[in-house]
């Protein structure tokens, strides 16, 4: 099984479960979808994969679904919603870094130390990334909601509020994302390269993942 | 220095529940509920050493999925209770099989972490069925049990202890059977088990008296 294949079964997972959580739970349910997938993304995005022959961050799938999720939100409630959820992140990001950082520095117990030492450098080495991660997503889903609303009361499809958001606010995240995470320590193409990859992959899911905002529209409301 | 660490840790998770529970209401405790479980699954692969007891490290937050649970019994409706518990079930699965997939990629020439990773979450893949599993079935016990022992004795710190007495020992021996039966030997799985068990109820007396002062009422002068 290769890396595109395992990345295909992401998408299905993410989207799968974006869909269950709306139809159970609604407007909670994606709160809920979003604090999964934005923990999720920061830890899966420690590793590095090789994907023809360029290199990229995991995690990108369930990070960019939370803009669907987001954008799901706003076709229901509007912009206003979303600051409450980016407070909630910003929280929920403050709150889990405290804990899993913290944890690393607790004496690991005898019984299996090559797993604590393994889980300890998952954490230790990459703070960076993690930081990266959380200041793209708050930044960029406040203009992303923003954007969304715009369209949607200007053109009112949701494919094209859903399509041409994601152009400008995917090309944001990549590029915002990258610089943070990656800025003086490799070179500049690697750099581009990793935006542009990153942008391709983010703008095929936010394509592919219209489908479920037009599902959760038509799930009527209890 | 451990215990201090961990204490902090404790200070941290309640303040969380305390705040979220003030700002946003039940969906502050259902978001929390959330956030200590998925924490507590990523905790879960980890042995800590306090006072010479080796714990899983996820104790804390473990313990914390009950309190919250605890203060949604006390104030809200039990169905919508059961429909939050069914949410995290769902969304443990979910990171199970997320987190499984994630080491099974080919890692980049440069990655570091990747190697880290297939060793905590692949090598330990037990516990990714076991978490999910036993966090399910305990949450249900718990509230079945809760029910119970408050029509006997409204009193919320002896309804939470017994609770967790009986509730807490079955979780911690499903648990350790089903994420280390013939991985560690009998005596460490006895001393994983025990120690884990005393200080999650340690814990649960802590949060215990936490939840008496978030659940008492104001008397109106």
């Amino acid at each position: 099984m290769n890396n595109i294949h395992i990345l295909f079964i992401e998408i299905i997972l993410c989207l799968s479960l974006l869909i269950i959580l709306y139809k159970k739970y609604r407007i909670n349910g994606m709160y809920s979808y979003i604090i999964v997938s934005f923990i999720l993304s920061k830890l899966m995005s420690l590793k590095t994969i090789e994907l023809y022959n360029y290199d990229l961050n995991l995690g990108i799938i369930p990070f960019t679904t939370i803009f669907i999720a987001s954008n799901i939100i706003v076709q229901k409630k509007g912009p206003e919603e979303i600051k409450k959820l980016i407070l909630i992140l910003l929280a929920t990001s403050i709150i889990s870094y405290a804990i899993l950082y913290l944890i690393t520095l607790i004496e690991p117990s005898n019984i299996n130390l090559f797993t604590s030492a393994s889980y300890n450098n998952i954490f230790i080495d990459s703070p960076r990334i993690y930081f990266a991660n959380i200041v793209t997503i708050l930044y960029t889903l406040f203009f992303n909601s923003k954007l969304y609303y715009y369209l949607k009361k200007e053109k009112n499809r949701i494919w094209i509020s859903n399509i041409f958001s994601s152009i400008i606010i995917q090309f944001i995240v990549a590029t915002l994302f990258s610089i943070i995470a990656y800025a003086i320590t490799i070179e500049i193409i690697d750099i581009l390269k990793l935006i542009m990859i990153r942008y391709i992959i983010s703008l095929i899911i936010c394509t592919i993942s219209t489908f479920t905002i037009y599902i959760t529209n038509n799930i009527k409301e209890k | 220095m451990n215990i201090l660490i961990y204490f902090c840790i404790l200070i941290i998770v309640t303040i969380t529940i305390y705040l979220m529970r003030k700002l946003l209401g039940k969906q502050g405790l259902e978001l929390t509920l959330i956030i200590v479980n998925i924490l507590s699954l990523i905790l879960s692969f980890k042995f800590i050493k306090i006072s010479n007891f080796s714990i899983i490290s996820n104790s804390i937050t473990y313990v914390s999925i009950f309190t919250v649970i605890y203060l949604l019994l006390e104030e809200y409706d039990h169905k919508d209770i059961k429909k939050t518990i069914n949410t995290n079930f769902i969304i443990n699965i979910f990171l199970s099989i997320m987190l499984y997939l994630m080491s099974y990629y080919t890692q980049a020439i440069n990655d570091t972490v990747g190697i880290n990773m297939t060793n905590v979450f692949i090598r330990n893949y037990r516990i990714l069925i076991a978490y999910p599993i036993t966090t399910f079935l305990s949450s249900h016990l718990t509230i079945l049990m809760y029910n119970k022992i408050k029509n006997l004795y409204n009193n919320m710190f002896i309804s939470t202890t017994t609770t967790y007495l009986a509730i807490g020992l079955i979780d911690i021996i499903i648990y350790t059977l089903i994420g280390y039966l013939n991985v560690y030997q009998i005596k460490i799985l006895i001393e994983i088990a025990l120690s884990t068990y005393m200080i999650r109820l340690v814990l649960t007396v802590l949060h215990s008296l936490l939840l008496t002062i978030l659940t008492k009422k104001k008397v109106k002068r």
